[in-house]
């Protein structure tokens, strides 16, 4: 499977929502995407320019399918951050298919410090709601909700 | 899109909308919402949820919808939907994430006078250094061991009790008696324990909040009497939830009833409405898991109880029996319970989902407590922070139409990003001190999502249930002062 396309460039967007806060996502390529995937979620939480590479978090999941993994993924940095307050500013992804999808994910971060890091947003959950895992011409495309 | 596919809506009455079964719907849908809410709802994908949920093995009665409806995950907010226990699901997305998210209202014997002025500024300060509230939010005095954790899921409020979090009589006037008997904390992941371990006692962020007020109208006095509210007292509300042992919860089950709802035979509108038979081994398990993160939520609304009691102890300089610091009662919002209700002349078991919506029994129902039972359950519905907030009383036509079910607040209108950017540049804290409601956040966004506008006129949504007769306005409080997570 051909997996980089160079016409898209990564990003996010905001999906407006009257309860709840969700993201468009889009890359060139699956890595990519779930990369980007962790950056908006932080991002959405922090400055994340003032969060220092300090530390890694190593992180390997499974699911079923693409879009099943992706709620796996942000539910595992937001488990990170509630049991450890961690955040993380680097993120490299690994993806592997298979029967199943797998990923191994490394994410460079610390833990959060009042006097530095300024919080915006809290979330809940990451929710299963209208979530898409898609690809087209011009690359790899998502979007998924969260409960905040 | 529900505006797009132009759903065929019937007016019934002022207040009632009609979904007709249409597609795979096995029921008709239920709004309960006035003309000009409609034209707002039909905007959102609200009446698509609720005909999704219309899908569902089992359902029985409408896919209702209260007139606090709003676009949710699955289910909509301000949905109410029973399924048969024999046949029907139990779907952790027809609960929420924050399962027991609810509110409990204390009244007092203070007046306005004692509260006013700048004394409500420094009593709202107590509040917020003596409850954790907040953006990660969590007790390191309190890291509590499996054992101790297990017991707060299986007693729920009667743990805080016995430790010291209040006072026994206070059980009698908690839904459930502030405990699920069908908990089973063997069901609760690890990872939701890890969440929930250090949360225990906290308020947590966004719509959660400490509210102190003063009951500005009676509006039904032989009901507030019996509730033991009276013009111009001072009240207390607590609005929290499970936290992240509740997030977690219903996660883990979304995951397990992603693959058992295809194993089962049922197809799926939306992946968020994943669900499992109420009798087979998957659905038992998420009623137990859920009652016993239901239980958290009951003995964090109690542990805050206590604090609110104890810094009202200090700040007043007498004691909570002095200063009467009830407990008027407790109510789930998030939540399905196995209920008995009749349906066409027959007692049936029922597994009753209200996400957004709350429980609203008539005079006379056994799980009233005994000292409402002769006029019914009390109702607590708080609006947004600067306007009001109600307090109802349940009705047979509830128990005959929603399940003894009715609405559970404002509802937003706005998205919380919208409500940041048209906040901009104005100081809500400040606004809302010229309308006289001293305000604190923990988090430095939540006023500006929080503020009035950013939700329906309380007034409205209680307008529709009293016109629809589902639940009776007893009084109107007016928030004097509130403390945001």
């Amino acid at each position: 499977m051909d997996r980089r396309h160079p016409r898209v460039s990564a990003g996010y967007e905001l999906l407006d929502h009257t309860a709840d806060v969700g993201l468009r996502l889009r890359a060139r390529s699956l890595e990519e995407l779930f990369q980007v995937a962790a950056h908006a979620f932080y991002e959405l939480m922090v400055d994340r320019t003032r969060v220092e590479d300090r530390e890694r978090k190593g992180v390997a999941l499974e699911a079923a399918a693409l879009d099943e993994l992706l709620v796996a993924w942000l539910s595992e940095l937001l488990f990170l951050f509630e049991t450890e307050a961690f955040l993380g500013r680097s993120v490299h992804v690994h993806l592997e298919e298979g029967k199943t999808w797998r990923l191994r994910g490394q994410i460079g971060g610390e833990r959060l410090d009042f006097d530095r890091h300024e919080l915006q947003l809290l979330y809940k959950a990451v929710t299963y709601h209208q979530l898409k895992v898609e690809q087209d011409a011009h690359g790899w495309h998502a979007q998924v909700i969260f409960d905040v | 899109m529900a505006a797009k596919k132009g759903w065929n809506v019937e007016r019934l009455d002022p207040w009632r909308w009609k979904i007709p079964r249409q597609g795979n719907m096995k029921t008709d849908g239920l709004v309960y919402a006035t003309e000009r809410m409609m034209a707002s709802i039909r905007e959102e994908q609200a009446l698509e949820q609720v005909s999704n949920v219309a899908c569902l093995p089992g359902i029985v009665g409408s896919s209702m919808a209260m007139p606090d409806i709003h676009w949710g995950y699955g289910f909509p907010i301000g949905g109410v939907a029973a399924f048969s226990v024999e046949e029907g699901v139990v779907s952790p997305g027809g609960v929420g994430y924050d399962i027991n998210c609810g509110v409990r209202l204390m009244t007092t014997q203070l007046t306005l006078d004692e509260v006013g002025g700048e004394r409500i500024k420094d009593l709202v300060c107590a509040l917020f250094r003596n409850i954790p509230s907040g953006v990660g939010s969590s007790r390191k005095d309190m890291k509590l061991k499996d054992a101790e954790l297990d017991r707060v899921l299986l007693q729920g409020a009667a743990w805080a009790v016995s430790k010291g979090f209040g006072d026994p009589s206070d059980l009698e006037k908690i839904e459930e008696g502030g405990s699920i008997p069908w908990a089973d904390p063997s069901k609760v992941s690890p990872r939701a324990r890890e969440r929930g371990r250090s949360q225990l006692g906290t308020l947590g962020s966004g719509n959660h909040f400490v509210e102190v007020g003063v009951v500005e109208e009676v509006l039904d006095p032989q009901v507030a009497r019996v509730f033991g509210l009276h013009l111009g007292q001072i009240t207390v509300f607590v609005h929290t939830g499970s936290r992240g042992l509740g997030h977690q919860v219903c996660d883990d089950y979304i995951r397990l009833l992603l693959k058992s709802a295809s194993k089962y035979g049922i197809s799926l509108p939306d992946k968020q409405l994943c669900c499992a038979p109420v009798e087979s081994r998957e659905g038992r398990d998420y009623l137990g898991a859920m009652g016993a993160a239901a239980n958290f939520a009951f003995a964090n609304r109690q542990m805050i109880t206590h604090w609110v009691r104890e810094t009202f102890e200090q700040f007043f300089g007498a004691s909570a029996d002095r200063l009467g610091l009830r407990l008027l009662y407790d109510v789930c919002h998030n939540m399905a319970k196995i209920e008995e209700h009749h349906v066409e002349g027959r007692l049936r078991k029922l597994c009753v989902h209200r996400k957004g919506a709350t429980r609203a029994f008539a005079a006379g129902h056994p799980q009233v407590p005994a000292t409402y039972r002769a006029v019914g359950q009390p109702v607590l519905i708080p609006g947004d922070m600067g306007r009001y907030s109600y307090v109802l009383v349940g009705t047979d036509r509830a128990m005959a139409e929603t399940f003894g079910s009715t609405c559970h607040g404002a509802g937003r209108v706005l998205s919380r990003h919208q409500a940041i950017k048209s906040s901009k540049g104005r100081s809500i804290a400040q606004e809302m001190e010229q309308r006289g409601v001293f305000v604190m956040a923990a988090g430095k966004a939540t006023l500006r999502e929080e503020m009035p506008e950013a939700y329906k006129d309380v007034s409205d949504v209680v307008a529709v249930v009293h016109g629809a007769g589902i639940s009776r306005p007893v009084a109107r409080l007016r928030p004097l002062g509130v403390m945001k997570g």
